[in-house]
């Protein structure tokens, strides 16, 4: 072969020869002196640069021959390895430091070689440092064994102390397939076996490794660690000595728990006998304080059996045990302290003092053992208990100005427990918040830029919204000074993160929004296309329409009212405000330029309260046209639609006001998709709790608005479109995907539940279906589905059965973030009177007979929940007793635990099904206690907790203003 | 732009635990010429080795990336006070430890702050320590002869991350806003803290009131204490098993809490940031301190009249200077930046403890105040009149409002921050203006 004289020469080498070729040409240059290679060494980097950032992708569609097709591997992978190989042998160690090697493993020998001779030519140091940066833990590890073991074996100075090397070492030595055993490969390698000491103290997994059950026939040489070491032990290769000392080490020090746990085994495996055990005795004593709960559990143990430990120091030092949340630890030391108190009095006051500080631990068994054994002794036990059991003294209620109707529908002239709270909104003065406007520019031009930054509710963006649309004007010099940084950071942001502020607008409704703004600033129509990229969404459609009815109005600088923006937290706009506006734009610029904005008037009409609906109809009699005839509709008027009417997107708004889920086909004169048919329909057989059977007919097509779709021809003129159909859009199933990052993220998810405030039911569903997709998964900001929980906090709103759903599935959610959201709101609506345990059970009940619910998690939740009060404790334990009446599972033990906690007597459907149980063990004894439960009975503190909740609500809608009442023809302004 | 300075800790032996003696080797900075800085027979030994403890594992953790820190702590004796401090390695989180000379039998006592080698064996050696064992405590240079056999040399060259050493500045300013909000048993403060979820959520939580304590909520609401990172609290697991109760504290109007678990042996103090990712030499807390010029002679007089007292009497102080005790404060305040002081939030009061780092480069460190400086010296800033200003960035001029609520720009960071992180550099820079006008 040709000598590689220059550049020109091995660039052609490297991207088009086969490795048989490269591989000798490399070696070659490597053997060059230092002048020689330095020539190369930037073109190579820049090469491989290219490679890395996808630049030479297009030759392994072109340049490459036919025969390296041919072999049977992707053209890319030769150009990957030639390249590699030679910035490797000639490259900067900058450079060399970003090679990942991919594919290794299955790499041909020739290539594998190949790696093992540049790397041996190199300076050691050199090869040193290139391999320190391959061992980094945060990236995945693909440099392997096979690797490095050679250049260790060739002098190069790995530091094999460094915890990325023990990390490696621990991992990859005992590869799955060995030629020889474990033991074997160490014996062979001096340098290794001095290094096992430092294994121990080292975040490694080489002693979680295990044997898969049936591997001892197939691999006869596979050892795991544990193994291995000991055989090296019973020769006296490694020292036992040293291997007890540095485990007993190990397990008093910080590791995750899965590594204690593993050197816990490794520990036990040695079986150290009572001489060692006496000689470690204070190592030993070091692992009470473990934070590993089995660990403590295991050195109390050893206590127990070991005859010549100080017992009297052992207790002393035992009280961390008592730390573990867990019961068995805490339990296994009471049990060992009682033995010990009994057989040696001298010990008794250690024990008592152990006892003592064991009555605040938060699990009853731990805390009842302990207090016992006090009280036995004579001790007055002062209970620290992690659940309230005795309700705090009842006052009596006064109903004094309260109205009949209210007393009536809480349940405070009946006996026995009060129902669920059962109204609609529509009927009652429910409690709102006003928002504040933005006032003036500068304050527009603040939040504005804040929202740039960082925006996660919906409200914050329609704040904006109504900021741009009435102060708006002529653009200025000033206007352009007190806007160019905010121009500036809108026009250069990188479009990366969606999640966090307006700034990164990539697609869909972000884009839109930043284009907005720019518009705004510049003075300039930006509207931009929808993205091909984009899943279809009514709702995207929807709210770009409202963008785009607003923008042009920027561009041109005239202020107006915007008619949706709301004038209340939760989406809500009081009827009155939205005659002052609607009164204000029809002055302003006619009845006309209410056609030019169907969005924003269709957005208003669904965020309309109930309050004073009948003073804002009076105050709409004025105006002609119909828009104005389908405000009065929704406002209550009697007049409908009549035959002439354009829009029936709009009267299909009017109509959903008037009545959220009634049927409006008749009025409308047009099929009205049911709205929940619809949804039904589209997600088939899943979530079928509701217990309602989908009908055969139902459209299969799985478009959007299938159910308008169908009547296409003589009905498609009159049907909505669906861009303006916000109300179906709210049924829509979006699925978490990065393609639809602007209708997921913060605050967008937010954004959604202020759309139709009067009927959730669409952002229930879609919640419910985001939670269970996202069930076993952790927390994300990218899908934080803890806001769909907001609307529920507000205190008036009632908790149907599909938020009792969405509930239910947040409370066995592991995103802790929402599961936590989930454990504030049953306090907070508990507390209210809102969450009820009747439709809690019985929703938890259908859920978890469709939902595969991680018990353990749900039941912590609720532990938590019922630590709140007497009544959470109550409305727990109903909840409890529904999941314990199905067949128990394998991990229900946290269930019964809960129950026990909870539960003061026990319903006959959870008595049967306990009593059907065959399990025997821990769970047979939990199951024992709760059989010995008495029959449920009426507790009259919890009625009178129950009315005490709800009197404060009966309270303020008995004082609510006039114009809070549906049928008010009152004042304007309603403030909470 | 220089992020870390070359340190050397420069130890003459490893600290240890060697039968009943343990022996902190502190480096020969700032130190009396005694051969001890303290020496003392500890009462409570088992209580001693848990604050040591705890606040080893708060110097040896950067609770927000999975990164090593190896920074030393820095004691301080006093007349009646022996203090150790120290920051994670993420500077999120600041352990003090405050323990009174009277639980000691003490031997030898001097004055000073001084950095202290901590290491692995003698953690590992602090594990073991029994109540009822002898436990003397010698914080110092040399050792006595006894255990001086087999000992080395123990040199550390650090780099010391400037945020590390900007923190000590930083927490200084939150101290003297806090304010006690809850006190807790110590049963009821364990259990709260063994509610948390093993997984720490990743939006903020907030600590609020429940029936028989504490708990997490995932809500802002009135009165609760927002906390980010939960998991940074673990270390105070340990202490409260032996502890009276725990006092929580907060400055609203930076979000800082302090946790301190206070017993009859002495108190252990845990300053968060608000949030994990933040660490307290990001906060700006003392930029505007250092800017402003004023004050020079005042400090230098105060500084003259300190004496290592655990507690500065500012009356007294204000009394002897001939000026008023609220310029003494704000002198203090100043000092605190400049790591000449600390703040103790229970004594509410100020005690002197001069770091042993260069602070009087603080103001090198600052980068905002650097950048600040560069924009006024370039003439960037011009007024605008009722109380506006533009400064000229890169390619857009910024405006700068000063209002009666604070002062506001138009830059992306402040807009992110509103604030919360200190003056942003154009505000530093109208600031400066203003002052030179």
């Amino acid at each position: 072969m040709k000598a590689i004289n220059n550049y020109q020469a091995l660039e052609k080498l490297l991207l088009e020869a086969p490795p048989e070729q490269t591989v000798p040409a490399l070696l070659a240059l490597t053997a060059r002196d230092e002048e020689q290679r330095a020539s190369f060494q930037k073109p190579v980097d820049q090469l491989h640069k290219a490679l890395l950032n996808g630049a030479l992708h297009q030759l392994t569609r072109e340049g490459l021959t036919p025969a390296h097709s041919d072999r049977g591997t992707s053209p890319y992978y030769y150009l990957n390895s030639n390249i590699t190989l030679a910035v490797l042998a000639l490259g900067s160690l900058a450079e060399a430091k970003r090679v990942r090697l991919y594919g290794y493993q299955n790499a041909p020998a020739i290539i594998k070689e190949a790696y093992l001779q540049v790397l041996k030519q190199r300076p050691l140091e050199w090869t040193k440092s290139w391999l320190h940066e391959q061992l980094n833990p945060k990236g995945a590890l693909f440099v392997a064994w096979e690797l490095v073991d050679p250049l260790l074996a060739h002098g190069v100075p790995l530091d094999l102390r460094s915890e990325r090397f023990l990390r490696f070492f621990g991992d990859r030595f005992n590869p799955a397939f060995p030629e020889t055993s474990l033991s074997r490969r160490l014996r062979e390698r001096p340098h290794l076996l001095e290094v096992i000491p430092a294994l121990f103290r080292a975040p490694t997994s080489a002693f979680s490794q295990g044997v898969p059950s049936g591997w001892e026939e197939l691999h006869p040489h596979y050892q795991i660690w544990t193994e291995a070491l000991i055989e090296l032990t019973q020769d006296g290769t490694l020292p036992r000595r040293l291997l007890l000392e540095e485990s007993l080490l190990a397990l008093a020090g910080d590791f995750p728990k899965g590594q204690l746990s593993a050197l816990l085994k490794f520990h036990q495996a040695l079986k150290p006998n009572a001489s060692e055990l006496a000689e470690f005795e204070p190592l030993y004593r070091a692992l009470l304080a473990s934070p590993s709960p089995q660990v403590a559990a295991y050195a109390v143990k050893l206590f127990d059996r070991a005859e010549r430990f100080d017992r009297l120091t052992f207790l002393q030092a035992a009280h961390p045990v008592l730390a573990h949340p867990t019961k068995g630890p805490a339990m296994a030391l009471l049990k060992l302290v009682r033995k010990l108190s009994v057989s040696d009095p001298a010990l008794e006051q250690a024990g008592l003092e152990l006892a003592r500080t064991a009555t605040s631990h938060p699990h009853k068994d731990v805390v009842e053992s302990a207090g016992s054994w006090l009280q036995e002794r004579g001790e007055v036990v002062q209970v620290v208990s992690a659940v309230p059991v005795v309700a705090a003294p009842l006052d009596e209620l006064q109903l004094d100005g309260i109205e009949p109707r209210w007393l009536e529908l809480f349940g405070f002239s009946s006996d026995g427990v009060p129902g669920p709270l059962s109204y609609q909104l529509s009927e009652v003065p429910f409690r709102l918040t006003p928002l504040e406007p933005i006032s003036t520019l500068q304050q527009l031009i603040d939040e504005v830029a804040a929202a740039v930054e960082e925006c996660r509710s919906g409200e914050q963006i329609e704040r904006i919204l109504d900021g741009l649309s009435r102060l708006s004007g002529p653009r200025t010099p000033e206007f352009e000074l007190r806007t160019q940084a905010l121009k500036k950071r809108l026009q250069s942001a990188p479009v990366t993160d969606t999640v966090q502020g307006l700034s990164a607008g990539g697609m869909g409704i972000s884009l839109a929004l930043k284009q907005l703004l720019l518009s705004w600033i510049e003075g300039r129509d930006l509207a931009t296309l929808p993205s091909p990229h984009e899943r279809p969404s009514q709702l995207r459609e929807f709210l770009r329409g409202r963008l785009n009815e607003l923008r042009p109005r920027l561009v041109r600088g005239e202020p107006s009212p915007l008619l949706a923006a709301p004038s209340h937290q939760g989406g809500w706009l009081l009827p009155s405000i939205f005659l002052e506006r609607f009164t204000a734009l029809v002055q302003k610029s006619g009845e006309k330029s209410l056609a030019e904005r169907p969005h924003d008037v269709i957005a208003a009409l669904l965020r309309l309260a109930p309050h004073g609906r009948e003073y804002a109809l009076n105050r709409a009699q004025q105006f002609n046209g119909e828009v104005a005839r389908a405000v009065r509709w929704a406002l209550g008027d009697a007049e409908g639609p009549q035959s002439g009417d354009r829009s029936s997107a709009l009267w299909l708004a009017a109509g959903r006001v008037r009545e959220p889920r009634a049927d409006l086909s008749a009025e409308l004169g047009f099929p009205v998709p049911n709205l929940e048919l619809t949804w039904s329909a589209r997600r088939g057989e899943r979530l079928r709790w509701k217990g309602g059977s989908q009908s055969a007919d139902t459209a299969s097509s799985s478009r959007l608005g299938s159910m308008v779709s169908r009547f296409k021809g003589i009905f498609s003129r009159v049907a909505p479109p669906p861009s303006l159909n916000p109300t179906e859009a709210q049924y829509e199933c979006l699925s978490q995907s990065w393609l639809q990052p602007d209708l997921l993220g913060p605050w967008a998810t937010h954004w959604r539940t202020l759309h139709w405030p009067q009927n959730l039911d669409g952002t229930w569903q879609q919640a419910a279906t985001l939670m269970w997709d996202r069930l076993e998964q952790g927390s994300a900001l990218a899908f934080p589905h803890q806001l769909f929980l907001e609307p529920l906090f507000e205190p008036d709103r009632p908790w149907d059965d599909l938020a009792c759903l969405v509930v239910c599935l947040a409370l066995a959610s592991n995103s802790p973030d929402l599961r936590m959201t989930a454990v504030d709101l049953m306090i907070a609506g508990i507390d209210d009177g809102r969450a009820h345990p009747t439709p809690l059970k019985t929703t938890l009940g259908r859920a978890y007979k469709g939902i595969d619910l991680k018990l353990n998690r749900l039941c912590q939740a609720l532990q938590q929940v019922a630590q709140a009060g007497v009544l959470h404790r109550y409305t727990v334990a109903q909840m409890a007793s529904r999941l314990a009446s199905f067949p128990l599972p394998k991990n229900g033990q946290p269930l019964l635990e809960l129950l026990l906690q909870t539960s003061d007597w026990l319903e006959p459907t959870t008595r049967d099904a306990l009593a059907a149980n065959t399990s025997g063990g821990k769970t047979a004894k939990l199951i024992e206690r709760l059989m010995a439960l008495p029959e449920p009975t009426t507790d009259p503190h919890i009625r009178h907790l129950m009315l005490a909740c709800r009197l404060e609500r009966a309270r303020a809608w008995s004082a609510a203003p006039a114009c809070a009442r549906a049928g008010a023809t009152g004042p304007v302004r309603y403030r909470a | 732009m220089m992020t870390a300075m070359d340190f050397v800790y420069r130890y003459a032996q490893p600290s240890a635990l060697r039968g009943p003696r343990l022996h902190l080797v502190t480096t020969a900075s700032r130190v009396s010429d005694q051969p001890y800085f303290f020496k003392g027979r500890a009462r409570h030994p088992e209580r001693l080795a848990a604050h040591l403890l705890a606040l080893s594992q708060v110097v040896r953790t950067h609770f927000f990336l999975p990164r090593p820190a190896v920074l030393d702590p820095v004691f301080t004796s006093s007349d009646s006070v022996l203090r150790a401090e120290g920051f994670s390695g993420c500077v999120g989180v600041y352990a003090r430890v405050d323990l009174s000379t009277e639980l000691f039998d003490v031997e030898c006592r001097g004055r000073g702050t001084t950095n202290v080698d901590f290491n692995e064996p003698m953690r590992r050696a602090l594990l073991g320590v029994r109540r009822e064992q002898e436990l003397h405590l010698s914080v110092g240079v040399h050792q006595v002869a006894v255990e001086t056999s087999g000992t080395r040399m123990v040199e550390k060259k650090v780099k010391l991350p400037l945020r590390w050493v900007k923190s000590f500045s930083e927490v200084q300013a939150y101290q003297p806003r806090l304010q006690l909000t809850f006190e807790l048993t110590a049963a009821e403060a364990l259990i709260f803290l063994r509610s948390f979820p093993k997984v720490p959520p990743k939006s903020l939580s907030y600590v609020v009131s429940s029936a028989g304590g504490l708990r997490l909520s995932q809500r802002p609401a009135k009165g609760a204490i927002p906390l980010g990172g939960i998991h940074r609290l673990a270390v105070l697991e340990p202490l409260l098993r032996g502890a009276s109760g725990l006092r929580l504290w907060w400055d609203p109007a930076s979000q800082v809490s302090a946790w301190e678990v206070h017993e009859p042996t002495g108190r252990f103090t845990l300053l968060l940031s608000p949030e994990l990712y933040r660490g307290f030499s990001g906060e700006g807390q003392q930029l505007e301190a250092l800017g402003s010029g004023s004050r020079a002679e005042l400090l230098r007089k105060v500084r003259a009249k300190l004496n290592w007292d655990s507690r500065i009497d500012v009356d007294h102080l204000a009394t002897q200077l001939l000026t008023a005790p609220s310029e003494v404060t704000g002198a203090l305040a100043v000092l605190g930046s400049q790591g000449v002081v600390g703040y103790d939030a229970l004594e509410r009061c100020y005690f002197h403890r001069e770091l042993p780092f260069d602070l009087e480069r603080v103001e090198s460190l600052q980068p905002r105040l650097l950048s600040a400086r560069k924009l006024l010296a370039a003439d960037k800033v011009t007024a605008l009149g009722q109380g506006e200003f533009a400064v000229a960035g890169e390619e857009v001029k910024h405006i700068v409002r000063i209002t009666g609520d604070g002062a506001r720009c138009s830059c992306p960071w402040f807009s992110k921050h509103q604030g919360s992180r200190g003056p942003c550099k154009h505000v530093l820079a109208v600031q400066l203006y203003e002052g030179d006008q």
